[in-house]
């Protein structure tokens, strides 16, 4: 099942509780984990699939372009948009996270309307809050 | 932070009217306190109601501009509101392609372009889903009244807040480089936009062309009613018999303007002329 739930993927406490915030305010449930692999244990632990994560992309164990291309090799997932939120700010790291599945790119430092205008971009509406 | 006097607000909203038709309502002391506290440190020694009557009276045009400027609204990004692309991908531009098949001229003109998002957003839009265009004369024009916002609009070197705000991170691979923090359009798609002052309540240039395609947006609401009837009377003498004008997603217009909805039935923001 999909729902408005989003998954906070950053090995930075104090981004992930930044970013559930921002996500919170719009109307999203979040969940969290500190790397790529805690995400994908994350997820097959739960019946829920997130509408969306946000991946960084430089975290220890696996990396986001790593977890990037783990579950897009997953049809189960392919519902469940990517927003990778770094401060890489490279042209070819921008083009190797779309090749590998991502659909979004966001860079840091970045305000709450840049996430809300990319969210929106990607198809994802303001969720309803309950 | 010196405080705007009822005297010295008056003269600013005389100013502004008169300069751009820009219509401050009384209630925006505030920001006019805000935008022009910058200015007033470097002229007035930071006294905003010296700057005013400065700007107002005194021959000194460079002074006057400044202070429009800054009071300017400026606000745009890239692939503002969804209409905008659905636009020119559902309607304008395959009806176009179709009407002027047989000149293959297409003339676009982004009427209050700011600091170039909605320019660059549209070239982005014909370059990557019109190919046939290539074979085609596209004249883009984006104006506005604001020399430092054509400035940089014509640089196309945009910040990461700008950049993240709109820009599919694709068209921004493909479209843009890097420059140290700043990301510019590259040249390919900069040389597609032709950047020209323009001021919409002064005289308009005698080679403005007729368009088939205006984009007035997010500019009428803060005109007057009766600057705003004059602008529109001029924009429909600008705009070909069966072109569109497109106007910001909250906008509408009257149906004295001159223009009726494309779509019949959706009265905002997507006209064709009556």
């Amino acid at each position: 099942m999909t729902t408005t739930q989003a998954l906070v993927i950053d090995d930075s406490r104090a981004m992930r509780l930044i970013l559930g915030d921002l996500l919170q305010q719009l109307g999203y449930q979040t969940s969290e984990a500190g790397d790529g692999q805690q995400a994908i244990t994350l997820l097959e632990g739960d019946d829920t699939i997130p509408s969306l994560a946000l991946v960084d992309w430089n975290m220890p164990v696996m990396n986001g372009l790593e977890f990037i291309r783990a579950v897009r090799q997953k049809p189960c997932y392919s519902n469940m948009k990517l927003l990778v939120v770094t401060s890489e700010a490279e042209v070819g790291q921008m083009v190797e996270a779309l090749t590998a599945g991502a659909d979004e790119y966001l860079m840091k430092p970045f305000s709450s309307e840049a996430l809300a205008c990319k969210l929106e971009m990607m198809g994802l509406q303001r969720a309803q809050r309950a | 932070m010196s405080c705007i006097d009822e005297h010295s607000y008056l003269t600013l909203c005389n100013l502004l009217s008169d300069q751009i038709a820009l219509s401050l309502p009384p209630d925006k002391v505030y920001l006019a306190e805000a935008r022009l506290q910058n200015l007033a440190r470097q002229h007035t020694h930071g006294d905003i109601n010296a700057l005013i009557e400065k700007a107002s009276t005194v021959a000194d045009d460079a002074l006057r501009t400044e202070l429009v400027e800054a009071m300017a609204i400026n606000e745009t990004y890239f692939f503002r509101d969804p209409i905008l692309s659905q636009s020119f991908l559902d309607t304008m531009v395959p009806a176009l392609l179709e009407k002027r098949r047989r000149d293959k001229t297409l003339r676009i003109w982004s009427a209050a372009c700011s600091t170039g998002q909605e320019a660059y957003s549209v070239a982005m839009l014909l370059d990557q889903h019109f190919p046939q265009l290539k074979e085609w004369e596209v004249t883009l024009i984006a104006s506005d009244f604001s020399q430092s916002a054509l400035n940089k609009a014509q640089q196309g070197c945009y910040g990461l807040n700008e950049m993240n705000r709109g820009l599919p991170a694709r068209n921004m691979a493909l479209y843009f480089e890097q420059q140290g923090l700043d990301w510019q359009a590259k040249p390919a798609i900069r040389e597609r936009i032709s950047f020209q002052k323009i001021n919409l309540v002064r005289e308009w240039p005698d080679s403005l062309p007729v368009f088939d395609i205006v984009l007035l947006r997010n500019v009428l609401l803060y005109f007057s009613m009766e600057d705003r009837q004059r602008v529109l009377a001029r924009v429909r003498k600008h705009t070909a018999n069966d072109g569109y004008l497109l106007l910001g997603s909250t906008e509408s217009l009257e149906k004295t303007a001159g223009f009726v909805p494309a779509i019949p039935g959706n009265h905002r923001p997507f006209y064709q002329p009556a």
